[in-house]
Protein backbone atom coordinates (compact mmCIF):
# COMPACT_ATOMS: atom_id res chain seq x y z
CA UNK A 1 0.00 0.00 0.00
CA UNK A 2 1.39 3.37 -0.95
CA UNK A 3 1.74 6.16 1.57
CA UNK A 4 -0.93 8.10 -0.27
CA UNK A 5 -3.40 5.21 -0.01
CA UNK A 6 -2.65 4.77 3.69
CA UNK A 7 -3.35 8.45 4.31
CA UNK A 8 -6.64 8.19 2.46
CA UNK A 9 -7.75 5.32 4.73
CA UNK A 10 -6.84 7.10 7.96
CA UNK A 11 -9.84 8.81 9.56
CA UNK A 12 -9.61 12.56 9.80
CA UNK A 13 -9.40 13.51 13.48
CA UNK A 14 -8.30 16.95 14.51
CA UNK A 15 -5.81 17.49 17.31
CA UNK A 16 -8.49 19.09 19.45
CA UNK A 17 -10.66 15.97 19.12
CA UNK A 18 -7.82 13.70 20.19
CA UNK A 19 -7.31 15.74 23.33
CA UNK A 20 -10.97 15.80 24.36
CA UNK A 21 -12.13 12.19 24.36
CA UNK A 22 -14.61 12.49 27.23
CA UNK A 23 -15.92 15.86 26.21
CA UNK A 24 -16.40 14.49 22.66
CA UNK A 25 -19.49 12.85 24.07
CA UNK A 26 -20.56 15.97 25.91
CA UNK A 27 -19.75 14.51 29.28
CA UNK A 28 -18.42 16.63 32.13
CA UNK A 29 -15.60 15.42 34.38
CA UNK A 30 -16.78 12.30 36.28
CA UNK A 31 -16.42 14.00 39.66
CA UNK A 32 -19.08 16.61 38.80
CA UNK A 33 -21.36 14.58 36.55
CA UNK A 34 -23.55 13.40 39.43
CA UNK A 35 -23.80 16.94 40.72
CA UNK A 36 -24.92 18.27 37.34
CA UNK A 37 -27.33 15.37 36.80
CA UNK A 38 -28.93 16.11 40.15
CA UNK A 39 -29.17 19.80 39.29
CA UNK A 40 -30.88 18.98 35.96
CA UNK A 41 -33.35 16.71 37.78
CA UNK A 42 -34.28 19.46 40.24
CA UNK A 43 -34.76 22.06 37.51
CA UNK A 44 -36.85 19.66 35.43
CA UNK A 45 -39.09 18.86 38.40
CA UNK A 46 -39.72 22.55 39.09
CA UNK A 47 -40.26 23.33 35.40
CA UNK A 48 -42.78 20.50 35.18
CA UNK A 49 -44.54 21.77 38.29
CA UNK A 50 -44.92 25.23 36.75
CA UNK A 51 -46.18 23.81 33.47
CA UNK A 52 -48.77 21.59 35.12
CA UNK A 53 -52.09 23.44 35.36
CA UNK A 54 -53.46 23.80 38.87
CA UNK A 55 -56.75 22.02 39.57
CA UNK A 56 -59.73 24.18 38.76
CA UNK A 57 -62.38 25.33 41.20
CA UNK A 58 -62.23 26.31 44.83
CA UNK A 59 -60.05 24.21 47.08
CA UNK A 60 -59.49 23.91 50.81
CA UNK A 61 -61.69 26.05 53.09
CA UNK A 62 -63.31 27.83 50.13
CA UNK A 63 -64.38 24.49 48.68
CA UNK A 64 -65.83 23.30 51.99
CA UNK A 65 -67.69 26.59 52.26
CA UNK A 66 -69.05 26.15 48.75
CA UNK A 67 -70.22 22.63 49.62
CA UNK A 68 -71.92 23.83 52.81
CA UNK A 69 -73.65 26.66 50.97
CA UNK A 70 -74.80 24.22 48.30
CA UNK B 1 -44.04 29.24 7.49
CA UNK B 2 -42.97 25.98 9.12
CA UNK B 3 -40.38 25.24 11.75
CA UNK B 4 -37.36 23.31 10.52
CA UNK B 5 -36.10 20.23 12.31
CA UNK B 6 -32.57 19.69 10.94
CA UNK B 7 -29.68 22.07 10.29
CA UNK B 8 -26.24 21.51 8.80
CA UNK B 9 -23.15 23.31 10.05
CA UNK B 10 -23.13 25.95 7.26
CA UNK B 11 -26.82 26.60 7.97
CA UNK B 12 -26.19 27.05 11.69
CA UNK B 13 -23.29 29.32 10.86
CA UNK B 14 -25.50 31.49 8.66
CA UNK B 15 -28.39 31.51 11.12
CA UNK B 16 -26.28 32.50 14.14
CA UNK B 17 -23.88 34.68 12.12
CA UNK B 18 -20.90 32.85 13.53
CA UNK B 19 -17.91 31.28 11.78
CA UNK B 20 -18.01 27.52 11.21
CA UNK B 21 -14.68 26.98 12.93
CA UNK B 22 -16.02 28.44 16.18
CA UNK B 23 -19.03 26.15 15.98
CA UNK B 24 -16.78 23.14 15.31
CA UNK B 25 -14.67 24.13 18.32
CA UNK B 26 -17.80 24.03 20.53
CA UNK B 27 -18.63 20.56 19.16
CA UNK B 28 -15.12 19.28 19.72
CA UNK B 29 -15.15 20.55 23.30
CA UNK B 30 -18.43 18.76 23.98
CA UNK B 31 -20.36 22.00 24.51
CA UNK B 32 -22.73 20.98 21.73
CA UNK B 33 -23.30 17.32 20.88
CA UNK B 34 -25.01 17.01 17.47
CA UNK B 35 -28.35 15.29 18.01
CA UNK B 36 -28.80 14.08 14.47
CA UNK B 37 -25.37 12.99 13.31
CA UNK B 38 -21.77 13.36 14.42
CA UNK B 39 -18.81 13.82 12.06
CA UNK B 40 -16.80 10.60 11.92
CA UNK B 41 -14.34 11.38 9.19
CA UNK B 42 -14.27 12.33 5.57
CA UNK B 43 -17.63 12.58 3.86
CA UNK B 44 -19.75 12.63 7.03
CA UNK B 45 -21.28 15.76 8.40
CA UNK B 46 -22.79 16.95 11.63
CA UNK B 47 -26.54 17.54 11.67
CA UNK B 48 -28.12 19.63 14.35
CA UNK B 49 -31.51 19.76 16.05
CA UNK B 50 -33.49 22.71 17.32
CA UNK B 51 -32.12 22.02 20.79
CA UNK B 52 -28.59 22.11 19.39
CA UNK B 53 -29.34 25.57 18.00
CA UNK B 54 -30.35 26.71 21.46
CA UNK B 55 -27.13 25.24 22.89
CA UNK B 56 -25.05 27.04 20.25
CA UNK B 57 -26.80 30.37 20.82
CA UNK B 58 -26.40 30.04 24.58
CA UNK B 59 -22.77 28.96 24.36
CA UNK B 60 -21.84 31.79 22.00
CA UNK B 61 -23.50 34.33 24.29
CA UNK B 62 -21.60 32.97 27.28
CA UNK B 63 -18.28 32.73 25.43
CA UNK B 64 -18.63 36.42 24.51
CA UNK B 65 -18.52 37.04 28.26
CA UNK B 66 -15.22 35.10 28.31
CA UNK B 67 -16.54 32.29 30.50
CA UNK B 68 -14.26 29.20 30.38
CA UNK B 69 -15.36 26.58 27.87
CA UNK B 70 -15.51 23.91 30.62
CA UNK B 71 -18.05 25.98 32.53
CA UNK B 72 -20.12 26.62 29.39
CA UNK B 73 -20.02 22.88 28.63
CA UNK B 74 -21.37 22.17 32.12
CA UNK B 75 -24.25 24.60 31.51
CA UNK B 76 -25.23 23.02 28.19
CA UNK B 77 -24.87 19.57 29.77
CA UNK B 78 -27.40 20.52 32.47
CA UNK B 79 -29.72 21.93 29.81
CA UNK B 80 -29.42 18.71 27.78
CA UNK B 81 -30.14 16.50 30.80
CA UNK B 82 -33.01 18.80 31.80
CA UNK B 83 -34.59 18.38 28.35
CA UNK B 84 -34.06 14.61 28.40
CA UNK B 85 -35.67 14.34 31.82
CA UNK B 86 -38.75 16.23 30.63
CA UNK B 87 -38.91 14.08 27.52
CA UNK B 88 -39.17 11.04 29.76
CA UNK B 89 -42.35 12.51 31.26
CA UNK B 90 -43.73 13.57 27.89
CA UNK B 91 -42.37 11.96 24.73
CA UNK B 92 -43.57 14.87 22.64
CA UNK B 93 -41.73 17.43 24.76
CA UNK B 94 -39.42 19.78 22.91
CA UNK B 95 -37.41 22.14 25.10
CA UNK B 96 -37.18 24.91 22.50
CA UNK B 97 -40.90 24.84 21.66
CA UNK B 98 -41.71 24.77 25.37
CA UNK B 99 -39.50 27.77 26.18
CA UNK B 100 -40.95 29.72 23.24
CA UNK B 101 -44.52 29.22 24.43
CA UNK B 102 -46.25 32.32 25.80
CA UNK B 103 -46.77 30.78 29.26
CA UNK B 104 -43.25 29.34 29.54
CA UNK B 105 -41.41 29.69 32.83
CA UNK B 106 -38.34 31.91 32.66
CA UNK B 107 -35.28 29.66 32.88
CA UNK B 108 -32.09 31.54 33.68
CA UNK B 109 -28.43 30.83 34.31
CA UNK B 110 -26.69 32.85 36.99
CA UNK B 111 -23.02 33.20 37.79
CA UNK B 112 -22.33 34.48 41.26
CA UNK B 113 -19.17 36.55 41.71
CA UNK B 114 -17.40 34.59 38.95
CA UNK B 115 -17.29 31.59 41.26
CA UNK B 116 -20.55 29.66 41.37
CA UNK B 117 -23.11 28.40 38.89
CA UNK B 118 -26.86 28.59 39.54
CA UNK B 119 -30.02 28.04 37.53
CA UNK B 120 -33.26 29.83 38.35
CA UNK B 121 -36.87 29.34 37.30
CA UNK B 122 -39.65 31.80 37.73
CA UNK B 123 -43.12 32.51 36.48
CA UNK B 124 -45.01 35.77 36.61
CA UNK B 125 -46.37 36.41 40.08
CA UNK B 126 -44.40 33.61 41.71
CA UNK B 127 -41.23 33.60 43.69
CA UNK B 128 -38.02 32.74 41.80
CA UNK B 129 -36.65 29.30 42.66
CA UNK B 130 -32.89 28.93 42.74
CA UNK B 131 -30.92 25.73 42.06
CA UNK B 132 -27.27 24.80 42.18
CA UNK B 133 -24.36 26.73 43.59
CA UNK B 134 -21.68 24.67 41.91
CA UNK B 135 -18.14 25.92 42.36
CA UNK B 136 -16.44 26.87 39.10
CA UNK B 137 -13.21 25.22 40.17
CA UNK B 138 -14.98 21.83 39.92
CA UNK B 139 -15.95 22.61 36.34
CA UNK B 140 -12.42 23.23 35.15
CA UNK B 141 -12.84 26.97 35.19
CA UNK B 142 -10.47 29.35 36.86
CA UNK B 143 -12.10 32.14 38.81
CA UNK B 144 -11.56 35.39 36.98
CA UNK B 145 -12.73 37.64 39.76
CA UNK B 146 -10.12 38.36 42.42
CA UNK B 147 -10.89 36.66 45.76
CA UNK B 148 -13.14 38.80 47.92
CA UNK B 149 -12.55 39.64 51.52
CA UNK B 150 -15.22 38.32 53.87
CA UNK B 151 -15.27 41.59 55.78
CA UNK B 152 -17.17 44.61 54.47
CA UNK B 153 -16.87 48.32 54.92
CA UNK B 154 -19.92 48.92 57.11
CA UNK B 155 -20.00 52.64 56.31
CA UNK B 156 -20.46 51.83 52.63
CA UNK B 157 -23.18 49.26 53.24
CA UNK B 158 -25.96 51.82 52.86
CA UNK B 159 -25.93 51.66 49.04
CA UNK B 160 -28.65 49.63 47.36
CA UNK B 161 -28.26 45.90 47.85
CA UNK B 162 -26.51 44.16 44.99
CA UNK B 163 -27.24 40.72 43.62
CA UNK B 164 -30.33 38.68 42.93
CA UNK B 165 -31.66 35.58 44.66
CA UNK B 166 -28.21 33.99 44.50
CA UNK B 167 -26.86 36.93 46.59
CA UNK B 168 -23.87 37.88 44.47
CA UNK B 169 -21.57 40.23 46.30
CA UNK B 170 -20.28 42.43 43.47
CA UNK B 171 -20.30 40.60 40.10
CA UNK B 172 -23.13 38.68 38.53
CA UNK B 173 -23.90 37.24 35.12
CA UNK B 174 -27.50 36.47 34.27
CA UNK B 175 -28.63 34.85 31.03
CA UNK B 176 -32.23 34.08 30.15
CA UNK B 177 -32.36 30.74 28.33
CA UNK B 178 -36.04 31.39 27.68
CA UNK B 179 -35.33 34.66 25.86
CA UNK B 180 -32.51 33.08 23.82
CA UNK B 181 -34.91 30.31 22.73
CA UNK B 182 -37.49 32.91 21.78
CA UNK B 183 -34.93 34.80 19.71
CA UNK B 184 -34.04 31.84 17.47
CA UNK B 185 -35.13 32.22 13.84
CA UNK B 186 -36.47 28.74 13.22
CA UNK B 187 -38.76 29.36 10.26
CA UNK B 188 -37.96 28.49 6.66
Amino acid sequence: MSLNEANMKRPTISLTQRKTRRSDRGLPPPEVQDLLDHLAEEIAAEYLRLLTPEPEGPAGPDRREAEVNG
Amino acid sequence: MIDREVWTLPEVSKLLRESQHRLIYLCEKGVVVPDLGEAHGRGSSRRFSKRNLLEFALALALRRLALPVGVVAAMTYVLRRFAERLRKSDRGFDVVDSLRASNAPDLRILVKDGEELFFSISRAGEETRLFGGIDFSKLGGRNRVPPLSKSRNVAAATIAAFGGPEKSRCVRIEVSVTEIARGLELHT
